[in-house]
């Protein structure tokens, strides 16, 4: 068949964008009224598409049969054509990557545009659907752990403590806190108001308001997203603020978080790298990021916080002091006195000494959610104790777990049972002693407990100087390291003052004791009435944050909440953020 | 679910090509065939759990495509230079229906692409790897002016298509 030359140059000049008037009017006309026309701008453009998608440097759409690209690991390297320099399978592969992350940043972008279209016109959820969502089979992404003053719009208003969240849904969350655990493990406090949708799983898109997230190491895929930045980071915990004006905040409160800028098409505009403690305000203006200090104390990180002791938790300290010496600090609860200075830095020993301290921003392992700040030894020779509440009439007293020793008010009643916890971390491995240690009284001979190094001349472990007889006084808790480990201590007073100690660092599950291994069990009298904090040579720094002690084992693992393991549904349990399937890794 | 998701991905990768050379025939150009096939794959993905893998996939996802393409134009300014409503249901309808014959052409165009020289390859190569086909940043690349280098590009054109008509037509 001859080549129909004007429809030729017709279609050169469309696909090259320089037709004219005349010319388009003609080829319109053309494929309006003429089949063979049509049949032959077809057979054009499709080498035209061919030629684009090969040499597109950008959308690299260079397409093979997709079967062979499919299954291109199963078969035999081809022979490479003279043309096949282009590569066509890695571009092919590049361009599905890249299609992946655009369809993800499109599909939120184009969410962003229904909202704007919708905004002010009313309660959202009942004007915008979900385009999205499948209606037919919605999908529980997340769960309400805790609730503060809530008042939701439209038909929110069921989503109380323990509900669950299905995909697709478009939340208007008026007044109040409300705080979403989800599947991965990522917890969420959102602030009203807020509007927000929970896209899927791993997503969450805020359109406008307050949203404070901790996201585990382990939680893979994450993402907080604004109409104007995308902030996907594991291992932090950060704060975005979404304005409905164009003024998007990110704070990051703990780990090292990267905040992408994007425009309303998804293209990413700029990217700032944040630490700890520091933030960044994108301005639309200019589409660049104004680096500023984080406000971690203007988001409301948790609703599990309690002021007082309930529901199995005796005592709690967040070390939420200002920052300097910890001496005559007296926050919590659970104990009888302030912090107090046993031993400090020679340098120190006039007044409360800075080397037994307190600095900004918490530490944390795994979906614990860090708030406060930390304790911190700086120096050698420190120790710091406080007294637990073992009075008459007393939390530990009241809660049946003291008994007299000595003359001395103990919490170690026989047959009862109390857990400990607490974060710890050192900088530099066997760097002679330090410890988390339970006491009753002070001075070395009374330490009853130690966790940490070198105690008495032993490595890594857990140590006791009331061994029970011919039992062992120390028990390794494996390797060392410069990490975040988090600690449940177990203890079980029995008869005769035969005591069992059961240590699980990093235990697998937050929730369930029975899923834990223990990593030490040591046999000796356990009675205490106060916590120690040494650090003692060497020239580490010994860090301690969050110390619990309760009655139960959710208690001190902050787990008495709605969460993915309360499901009857078993996939969702076990997929739970309670379940870390890896061993806690630290934050930084 | 996962294996009705992976499904999905082999299917769309064997019609992809198709599906992209659909909005450059509709479109007249591939800059915004690139602009509408991000925004397509995103519904197509959004969607999968809606498509009968016994049914076409092409006709599933053309009228999606052809529903984007619809937008996009409304968003184009009037006085853009387009193919008529008319001349785009008529070319959807029968890009749908041509599929399996356009394909051969696609499979031909790279036997062709190797019969040229390094020459005319490496000018195919600068001309379309600019997706809003500037000849003057081409010219400038090669030191060539403009005028030789669009006249170059049409002769390359048409080897290419006269090369791709032989190789069909040899096949059947």
């Amino acid at each position: 068949m001859p080549q129909d030359q004007p429809l030729h140059d017709l279609v050169d000049a469309l696909s090259d964008r320089s037709i004219n008037d005349e010319q388009i009017t003609e080829l319109n006309r053309r494929l309006e009224t003429d089949p063979d026309c049509r049949r032959g701008y077809l057979n054009l453009m499709r080498i035209e598409a061919e030629l684009g998608a090969l040499h597109q440097p950008l959308a690299s759409l260079s397409f093979d049969d997709g079967t062979a690209l499919v299954d291109q690991a199963r078969r035999p390297p081809a022979p490479k054509s003279a043309f096949s320099h282009t590569n066509r399978s890695t571009r092919f592969l590049q361009m599905m990557g890249a299609l992946a992350a655009s369809v993800a940043i499109t599909a939120v972008c184009s969410s962003w545009i229904t909202y704007e279209g919708v905004k002010g016109k009313g309660p959202l959820a009942s004007l915008l659907t979900d385009p999205h969502s499948d209606s037919s089979a919605p999908t529980t992404v997340a769960r309400v752990a805790a609730t503060r003053n809530c008042r939701w719009s439209g038909d929110s208003s069921e989503l109380g403590f323990g509900a669950d969240v299905t995909g697709g849904q478009l939340l208007e969350l008026e007044t109040g806190f409300a705080e979403l655990t989800f599947a991965g493990g990522a917890r969420v406090v959102l602030e009203g108001p807020a509007a927000f949708r929970i896209a899927d799983a791993d997503t969450i898109q805020l359109y406008s308001g307050r949203i404070a997230a901790a996201i585990p190491t382990e939680t893979v895929g994450f993402s907080v997203r604004t109409p104007r930045l995308v902030i996907a980071e594991s291992g932090a915990q950060y704060g975005v603020v979404a304005g409905l004006h164009g003024a998007d905040e990110v704070h990051v409160f703990e780990g090292a978080v990267e905040a992408k800028a994007v425009d309303g098409q998804g293209h990413v505009m700029g990217v700032v790298n944040l630490a700890s403690l520091e933030a960044a305000r994108f301005r639309t203006t200019n589409h660049r990021f104004a680096r500023l200090a984080a406000d971690d104390e203007g988001f409301v990180r948790s609703l599990e916080t309690r002021t007082g002791p309930g529901e199995g938790l005796l005592a709690f300290d967040n070390f939420a002091y200002p920052t300097g010496p910890v001496a005559w600090q007296n926050g919590g609860f659970g104990w009888v006195g302030p912090w107090a200075d046993l031993e400090a830095s020679p340098s120190e020993m006039s007044g409360a000494a800075p080397s037994n301290g307190v600095v900004r921003g918490s530490i944390t392992a795994g979906d614990l959610v860090a708030l406060g700040n930390r304790f911190v030894q700086s120096g050698n020779a420190n120790r710091v104790r406080r007294v637990l509440s073992t009075s008459l009439g007393g939390v530990f007293d009241a809660a049946g777990l003291v008994e007299n020793i000595d003359g001395l008010r103990l919490i170690g009643r026989n047959s009862s049972t109390v857990y400990i916890s607490f974060l710890q971390r050192v900088s530099k491995t066997d760097d002679v002693y330090y410890g988390f240690e339970l006491h009753r009284g002070d001075g070395n001979f009374n330490r009853v407990l130690c966790i940490g190094n070198g105690a008495d001349g032993n490595g890594y472990g857990v140590s006791t100087s009331f061994k029970i007889g011919a039992e062992k006084h120390f028990e390794s808790l494996g390797d060392e390291n410069e990490a975040v480990n988090f600690f449940v201590v177990r203890i079980d007073f029995g008869q005769d003052d035969h005591d069992t100690a059961t240590v699980y660092r990093n235990p697998i599950s937050l929730q369930d004791e029975s899923s834990c291994v223990a990593t030490a069990k040591l046999q000796g009298m356990f009675a205490f009435d106060r916590v120690s904090l040494g650090n003692f040579e060497g020239s580490k720094l010994h860090e301690v944050d969050e110390v619990r002690i309760g009655t139960d084992f959710r208690a001190v693992t902050a787990r008495n909440v709605a969460s993915w393991s309360d499901s009857e549904d078993g996939g969702l349990a076990d997929a739970g953020p309670n379940y870390w399937p890896l061993p806690l890794l630290s934050l930084r | 679910m996962e294996s009705r998701r992976n499904d999905f991905a082999r299917t769309f990768a064997k019609n992809q090509s198709w599906l992209y050379a659909y909005l450059v025939t509709l479109l007249g150009n591939v800059a915004d065939a690139d602009e509408v096939f991000q925004e397509v794959c995103v519904v197509l993905w959004s969607d999968y759990e809606t498509f009968d893998p016994e049914t076409n996939f092409k006709r599933w996802a053309s009228v999606i495509a052809r529903n984007r393409v619809l937008g996009f134009r409304t968003k184009q300014q009037r006085e853009a230079r387009r193919l008529s409503d008319v001349a785009i249901e008529l070319l959807a309808e029968e890009a749908v229906e041509r599929a399996e014959l356009l394909e051969e052409r696609r499979v031909a165009l790279h036997g062709c692409l190797d019969k040229l020289s390094t020459t005319d390859r490496q000018l195919v190569a600068k001309c379309y790897g600019d997706a809003n086909r500037s000849f003057l940043n081409v010219a400038e690349q090669l030191g060539r002016p403009v005028n030789t280098v669009y006249k170059a590009l049409q002769r390359v054109r048409r080897s290419l298509r006269e090369c791709v008509d032989r190789q069909v037509n040899a096949q059947l």
